[in-house]
């Protein structure tokens, strides 16, 4: 959570992410001749008041990736909205999104392919910051300097080097710095870690709750490594193919999991740590495009009764807030 | 180690890189790198990256590039030294005495060929005297047995048209169709999703349990080596820093660097996520003491002079460390 820090120089945003039915399709070639569109994000609504940390979570297919680029304006929404602050952003036009990439930035998961490898990082850093802020020369050097101070890397030795030349940490706190330099209000950050050894992991993790008490920023923390979810979110939503299927307070997901989908997830993550009282497997086989009327679930949970398949389930509010796409989710 | 009687003995093995090629850096990437692996046991080797326990297992299937050299040391299997064997008992040796599975069955796996075609030209390369249908139904059999549903049909796909769980299930039912004493995983969940992950750990346990077989598993997640193996090695930099006893390297640990990272693994919670700071040394350099010095919250003078030799902390224990 945000602290109400005295000496905090930013005022406390009060700006809302607001998504609403939110629908992204591909089209998929299904066979020599025909192609078929697969729904991506399937109806996805949430709401994000900036200085809440959100965790996005999910595995392949679930769309969370996806989401986070139509949030961004990276790709075309087929339906829904996108509402920064009461305005809709979706579908604008590169000219017209350019003022809310201030206010919203991204990190993405594997800093050797997210920067530019001709260009030393000095000088990426300082392309936002002429393009978004219009700082001068001067500023933007001082701007720099500062923040490469603050993701924990020494100016005068990174400033002139190229991305091949550091290590994945290192390019990724720099991943950091650039998308804090302009000073936004939401970060998305897309598997920030996954691509880092677990011994360093905490490195950027712990740098971005610092730099989060310090700039006053609200995370939208994209990744499917439950363990590092743990630290930085407060909220959890928990995807599978394209739908939310559960979300509460991190404490109550990560504590109680109600979704049949959140207790398989929750098990297979943190393995060894005996969860596994008898060997049980909650969710068999793998994700597989569901083309029943019911639940997309169906023929990997092993709680399926035949309601499931025909019924389509709708996010229901089961206690105080916690959704729940499931109508077993509290007799199970 | 292993009450079973032993199956492999690594005996400090000296791996290099790039030793013919004209002005490069040497890579040491295997330095005295020692361990014993018992019959019927499942042993996992945890590291990240430059530890050097891919590498281990290229070496130990003789599956190195030409550049890199083994220095010194010795692979005894079954009292044999197979670093002596020659072009014919090598053969015979992989597949047949020891099976491999990779991380990703799409790179892997032969694009041209199917699945079932595959696994029968391996079974009826080791097994001259099978003919071509029946070493197919033996193909069948195993995929079925790997747990593809209709295999029958499935085996005549090609690997690209296998999700990665089936993939995987594919590989396993390759590597196991010759029954190996020893089987070698290599990152074999780490492409996946952990949903579809621990059912493959699971297939795995079965299939050695089952045909009474060895597994090296190696990986840089120790959640999956708590889950599936009795004895663990810890590598670092090209060595091995700790190995015994799984419960009592990971949760009595007697190396910083395995108390730094189980304290990585662990999301006890608490307001910060906890890490070792620093990052991994470079493996051009031979390093005189120890390689995670630089590191250590407890390194003394010694431990950046002298390399730490083996010590016993218990029957099935042993550190490298000068602490310890």
């Amino acid at each position: 959570m945000v602290t109400m820090d005295q000496s905090c120089q930013k005022e406390k945003s009060t700006k809302v992410l607001e998504i609403e039915n939110l629908v992204k399709e591909y089209l998929v070639k299904v066979s020599l001749v025909s192609k078929e569109p697969f729904r991506a994000v399937d109806r996805v609504s949430l709401k994000i008041p900036s200085g809440d940390t959100v965790g996005l979570v999910g595995e392949s297919g679930c769309g969370k990736s996806t989401l986070a680029k139509c949030i961004l304006n990276l790709t075309r929404v087929n339906s829904g909205k996108v509402i920064y602050d009461g305005e809709e952003i979706q579908n604008l036009s590169d000219s017209e999104f350019l003022p809310y990439r201030e206010k919203m930035q991204m990190v993405f998961q594997s800093p050797l392919y997210s920067f530019n490898p001709m260009m030393k990082v000095g000088q990426a850093l300082m392309d936002p910051l002429r393009m978004i802020r219009h700082l001068n020369h001067r500023e933007r050097e001082e701007m720099v300097e500062y923040y490469l101070n603050l993701v924990g890397l020494d100016p005068t030795e990174f400033v002139s080097k190229y991305p091949n030349e550091m290590s994945g940490g290192q390019l990724q706190r720099v991943g950091v710095a650039r998308a804090l330099a302009v000073e936004p209000e939401f970060v998305f950050l897309d598997e920030p870690t996954s691509a880092l050894d677990m011994s360093i992991r905490g490195q950027i993790v712990n740098l971005l709750l610092e730099l989060q008490e310090k700039q006053s920023v609200s995370y939208i923390f994209v990744s499917h490594d439950l363990r590092v979810v743990r630290y930085i979110a407060n909220r959890v939503f928990v995807m599978y193919l394209g739908e939310i299927v559960e979300s509460g307070s991190k404490e109550d997901v990560f504590e109680r999991p109600l979704h049949p989908y959140s207790r398989g997830l929750l098990t297979a993550t943190f393995l060894g740590s005996k969860r596994r009282t008898d060997k049980k497997i909650e969710i068999k086989g793998e994700v597989v495009q569901e083309t029943n009327v019911g639940c997309k679930l169906y023929n990997r949970c092993s709680y399926a009764k035949d309601r499931c398949k025909e019924e389509k389930q709708e996010l229901k509010d089961v206690e105080g807030g916690r959704l729940v796409r499931c109508w077993r989710a509290l007799e199970i | 180690m292993g009450t079973n009687g032993t199956l492999l003995e690594v005996q400090n093995l000296d791996l290099r890189f790039g030793e013919n090629l004209k002005d490069m850096p040497v890579v040491h990437a295997l330095q005295g790198v020692s361990f014993k692996l018992g019959k019927e046991t499942m042993m996992g080797i945890v590291g990240e990256s430059g530890s050097g326990k891919s590498v281990t297992a290229f070496s130990i299937m003789q599956l190195l590039p030409s550049t890199a050299r083994i220095a010194n040391g010795h692979i005894i299997y079954r009292g044999e030294d197979i670093l002596k064997y020659n072009k014919k008992q090598l053969t015979a040796f992989r597949g047949c005495e020891v099976g491999m599975i990779f991380q990703n069955a799409q790179t892997a796996l032969n694009p041209l060929f199917s699945v079932g075609e595959q696994i029968a030209h391996i079974f009826r390369y080791h097994n001259p005297n099978v003919g071509k249908k029946a070493a197919m139904e033996k193909a069948v059999d195993i995929l079925d047995k790997m747990g593809i549903p209709n295999a029958s049909v499935r085996a005549h796909d090609y690997p690209h048209q296998y999700s990665g769980g089936m993939g995987q299930r594919a590989m396993i039912a390759m590597a196991m169709v010759c029954n190996p004493s020893l089987l070698i995983a290599d990152e074999p969940t780490t492409a996946l999703d952990v949903t579809t992950q621990i059912q493959i750990l699971d297939l795995i346990t079965d299939v050695i349990t089952e045909m009474k077989s060895s597994l090296i598993l190696i990986t840089h997640d120790i959640g999956v080596v708590d889950e599936v193996c009795s004895e663990v090695a810890v590598m670092y930099a090209g060595r091995i820093m700790e190995y015994g006893n799984i419960e009592k390297v990971l949760h009595k640990s007697s190396s910083p660097y395995t108390k730094g990272l189980m304290r990585c693994f662990q999301a006890a919670g608490g307001e910060r996520m906890s890490y070792i700071p620093g990052n991994v040394p470079d493996l051009k350099v031979l390093y005189q003491g120890c390689s995670f010095a630089e590191r250590c919250d407890q390194a003394i003078d010694i431990c950046y002079r002298e390399t730490p030799s083996e010590k016993q902390v218990e029957d099935d224990h042993f550190v490298f460390c000068h602490q310890a």
